[in-house]
């Protein structure tokens, strides 16, 4: 596991070249003068065969949306003073929908941000005070083929599903009494082709394979570290006829088949390169390569589908490029990475340039 | 007002080792007030509050925050105020986190709405100007004594609506403590010194002019402890105080020294007794203490007879379960009081009991006291129980209680209290639809007086359905024996001759009122109440009839940091005994306001 001193190295693997691994050696240097600046821009991570990973930008405001305000509302805000943007306050998880449009689930503001940067609006979904079904603690957030939100209420035991536009549709898992059937919902992925919800209930160490509908079809996994087996999961990824899972306190991902068989398991507890900690979100690229976020390391750790490192990025840290306890992450079709850097209230984009081949956007 | 329009978001101000950050409302808008007693008034007006408040190279080692307002009144704003009231407060902490941390409080407010209490009922209103000030400081060494030193002082003058009747209070408070562990002993000193003035308006005997009190002590005490073996410990201490007091020409002046001991065993982990004394030099100069202590003020004691008190208390316990426990108490008592010695004994025992009883949450307690009294011939059982009930069932959440008490010794050998109580609470939710209810009932009463005795009765629900509507209302009604303070009748069970009959004031009263605030749409507020209470005393022979009614309305509709708000009260107040017609007071306000961050 790096330290912080280990500033923005790479450390190729077998995949990269020897020159690349030149190259990657002079970057400490760098990083170390560009450091110095405060908001500067983390290097370009230039890796094999032409492949790069770039740093985008980061955003944590409504206020960014539409950043240029027109003349009559910077009249309305010397007047009345400008509105009260919505910020993110702890957020936890993130996903795009086919519109370009960035769901974030924040737990710390009890509600989930919609940011459309395309169109320049902004939307907040939230159900707080709500006497009947209210979201408390939104955890997790997954988009379906219409682009309906789903999102799971880790403390009311409940997931809660918006339409595209935002409107409360239903909630999934409420019981008589107002309860939720869920003990901590977590995770959550949306199979549309098969018309599959598939839904971490992380106290119970299982994984709900559901219906459209909310009715279970079948339940995956138990408490233990083998083949099929959960200490914690938290976050779901599907990608081709994968589930992918974070064994969260097992300190490993598994990636299972839809149906619920056993593939393979990725990582293990440690504190070096390659190794899990505190693993909290996954993605996967057009390349089918797993992005997991370390919690507690604050960085991103790439591998093949093999469990091979192939490289890392991001540091403990509030300069751009660097996380302080972040916790999801989503690529979307065109290799963009959000990175949700929960404790500093942003999520920070990467872009990921790949082999020339069609992307997926996981779900 | 052009400038602060243009001022931009601001940010924290750092100068130096300093940073400040200040904000702020300054409102404008139209405000008018007419009554039949005051000259009626119209005009734009011009008010605000502000925030000024940071800290000096670091916040633990001197920070501050500064509050002024002006102009704030319940018509415009949510300060609680029928009269645009203006002021300042100020607190400031000096080495906080250190061995030596300090404080600095001090607050000023003019033209603002107070109280004078009548218990159990809706207080009446007064309008006055008050202020208080008030330093603290600590020392806190390690194997050093601590050291604490704390300086108040305050000030209130009042008129009270509708009884042509001024009154003031003002206060004075020192204090220094230390304590200090030596070879396993717990030690401990302090000193005290202290005074006070009220000018007391005698609306409830039908004059105009106010009777001065003034009250001085000045006290000094020490204290030791020590762990003992079974895990006990003892502690002993010695107070001496002094007083010096003066109301309606009579002049009280004595010292009143106590000393205490107490030790305690725990042999196991079940079985805990302890045995503790107390004698004191001077029962009536605590007895006078006692009352003065609540703000009251009566015609001091007289001077030149003696009197002490001597308590010895044993009381022992044992967990019988862990839910189901045993107590015993032995009390021995000999007071000397208004030239009569006194005696008594008591024996008592009692079990306390909880368990979970359909559903729900079951506690009891009970106890009898067998007491033997020289101020009474036979014995007296004395008898206290109490239950209460809690349980949620089918989305209902509901509460009751029940206390009983017979024969309770008092601070005076020769007087017993009796008392009662019950109530409860229920509540229910049907979706974003609430309804909750409570009411209460209690009195209490000497034994062997009749007359002294309190009750109140107090009952309330309430209505809301989601954020759009929220409806309480409430109805109390009290009645008994109390004296006169600053501030109102402070209620009192001491029984004459303790108190003369031209401090017993006898009062009675009900109120009710109810009230209704809305959200029907994110950021507009709107609210409603309406009050009403009618009260009666009568003290020495001198009978006196009150009333006091108020209206208040209020919206406020906010859009980004501007405020659209408008307000409208009405007080009505008279005392029969005043002389002058029932007050009627009106003010009314609409205006913007605009909240800065400074910087």
């Amino acid at each position: 596991m790096p330290s912080p001193e280990t500033e923005l190295r790479m450390r190729y693997t077998l995949k990269l070249s020897t020159v690349a691994v030149a190259l990657l050696l002079t970057i400490p240097g760098w990083a170390a003068k560009t450091a110095k600046v405060e908001g500067a821009k983390p290097p370009d991570l230039e890796l094999e065969g032409g492949r790069k990973l770039i740093y985008e930008r980061s955003f944590g405001s409504e206020r960014e949306v539409k950043p240029k305000r027109g003349f009559w509302n910077r009249v309305v805000d010397v007047i009345a003073g400008e509105p009260e943007f919505h910020t993110l306050v702890r957020p936890y998880s993130v996903a795009t929908d086919s519109h370009g449009r960035i769901i974030v689930s924040d737990p710390g503001a009890g509600g989930v941000h919609i940011f459309d940067f395309a169109q320049q609006k902004y939307k907040f979904l939230d159900r707080r005070e709500k006497g009947k079904d209210a979201m408390l603690s939104p955890q997790c957030v997954a988009v379906d083929a219409q682009d309906n939100i789903y999102v799971t209420d880790s403390d009311t035991g409940k997931i809660f599903v918006f339409s595209a536009s935002g409107k409360y549709e239903r909630a999934i898992g409420s019981i008589k009494g107002g309860e939720g059937y869920f003990k901590r919902p977590t995770g959550i992925a949306v199979d549309s082709a098969a018309q599959r919800i598939y839904v971490t209930d992380t106290l119970r160490d299982e994984i709900f394979m559901m219906d459209m509908q909310g009715s279970i079809l079948q339940t995956i996994g138990k408490n233990g570290d083998g083949n099929l087996e959960f200490n914690l999961p938290t976050e779901l990824r599907l990608d081709g006829q994968e589930l992918i899972v974070v064994d969260a306190m097992n300190s490993r991902v598994q990636v299972l088949g839809r149906d619920g068989s056993f593939h393979s398991a990725i990582g293990k507890l440690g504190d070096s390169s390659g190794d899990l900690f505190r693993p909290k979100g996954i993605g996967v690229d057009s390349e089918d390569d797993l992005y997991i976020v370390d919690g507690a390391w604050g960085v991103v750790q790439v591998f093949n589908r093999q469990g091979d490192l192939l490289y890392y990025f991001g540091r403990r840290g509030t300069r751009p490029g660097e996380f302080q306890l972040p916790t999801g992450i989503f690529i979307d079709r065109d290799d963009r990475i959000f990175v949700v850097d929960s404790f500093n209230s942003r999520i920070q984009v990467f872009h990921y340039f790949g082999l020339k081949k069609p992307a997926k956007a996981g779900m | 007002m052009t400038l602060l329009l243009a001022l931009p978001a601001g940010a924290q101000l750092k100068l130096g080792e300093s940073s400040s950050n200040l904000s702020g409302t300054i409102s404008a808008g139209y405000t008018g007030d007419y009554g039949n007693l005051i000259n009626s008034d119209h005009s734009l007006s011009v008010g605000g509050t502000a925030s000024l408040s940071g800290y000096y190279y670091n916040p633990n080692f001197i920070s501050y925050t500064v509050s002024p307002f002006m102009n704030q009144g319940r018509d415009n704003s949510s300060y609680q105020s029928i009269s645009n009231a203006s002021g300042v407060n100020f607190n400031s902490s000096i080495f906080g986190g250190s061995h030596f941390p300090g404080s600095v409080t001090y607050s000023k407010a003019y033209n603002s709405e107070g109280n004078f209490a009548i218990p159990g009922v809706a207080n009446y209103t007064t309008r006055g100007n008050s202020d208080t000030f008030g330093i603290n400081w600590a020392e806190t060494l390690p194997n050093l004594p601590s050291i604490s030193a704390s300086f108040q002082t305050g000030s209130n003058q009042y008129s009270i609506y509708g009884a042509n009747a001024d009154g003031s209070t003002a206060s004075h408070s020192f204090g220094l403590r230390s304590s200090y562990l030596l070879q396993g002993f717990n030690l401990g000193a302090y000193f005290t010194d202290g005074g006070s003035h009220a000018d007391i308006p005698q609306l409830l005997e039908g004059s105009t002019q106010a009777e001065s009190a003034t009250s001085s002590n000045r006290g000094y005490g020490f204290s030791v402890g020590h762990q003992l073996p079974m895990h006990g410990g003892f502690s002993g201490a010695f107070n001496s105080s002094y007083v010096d007091s003066n109301y309606l020409g009579n002049s009280y002046h004595g010292t009143i020294d106590t000393v205490t001991g107490t030790a305690s065993f725990q042999p196991t982990q079940k079985f805990h007794y302890s045995v503790s004394t107390t004698y004191s030099d001077n029962l009536t100069g605590t007895l006078y203490q006692a009352i003065t202590a609540t703000g009251g003020v009566v015609v001091p004691p007289e001077q030149g007879q003696s009197s002490h008190a001597f308590d010895l208390l044993g009381n022992a316990s044992y967990s019988i379960l862990p839910n189901l426990q045993g107590l015993a108490t032995a009390d021995h008592r000999q007071q000397s009081f208004l030239g009569k010695n006194y005696s008594a004994d008591s024996y008592g025992g009692g079990v306390t009991y909880g368990h979970v009883l359909f559903g729900g949450s079951f506690n009891s307690a009970l106890s009898l006291t067998d007491n033997t009294s020289s101020a009474s011939s036979g014995n007296a059982l004395g008898f206290s129980g109490s239950v209460n009930y809690n349980k949620r069932f089918n989305g209902w959440t509901a509460g009751g209680y029940f206390s009983y008490s017979q024969n309770v010794e008092t601070l005076l050998i020769a007087y017993m209290s009796s008392m009662y109580s019950y109530g409860g609470t229920i509540r229910r939710a049907w979706g974003e639809f609430g309804w909750n209810a409570g009411a209460s009932v209690s009195k209490t009463g000497l034994t062997t007086q009749a007359g002294i005795t309190s009750s109140s009765e107090s009952f309330n629900t309430g209505i809301h359905y989601s954020k759009w509507a929220t409806l309480n209302g409430s109805y109390s009604k009290s009645t008994g024996t109390g004296i006169e303070s600053g501030a109102g009748i402070v209620v009192t069970s001491t029984p004459e001759p303790v108190l003369g009959n031209t401090d017993l004031i006898l009062f009675g009263g009900n109120s009710f009122g109810f009230g209704l605030s809305s959200n029907p749409v994110r950021r507009l507020t709107l609210s409603a109440s309406y009050a009403k209470a009618v009260s009666n005393s009568s003290l020495a022979g001198s009978a006196s009839e009150s009333n006091t009614k108020q209206i208040n309305t209020f919206f406020q509709y906010q859009f980004r940091k501007m405020y659209l708000t408008g307000g409208y009260s009405n007080l009505v107040q008279g005392f029969s005994q005043s002389g002058t017609p029932p007050e009627h007071v009106s003010a009314f306000f609409i205006g913007v306001s605009r909240w800065f961050n400074f910087f």
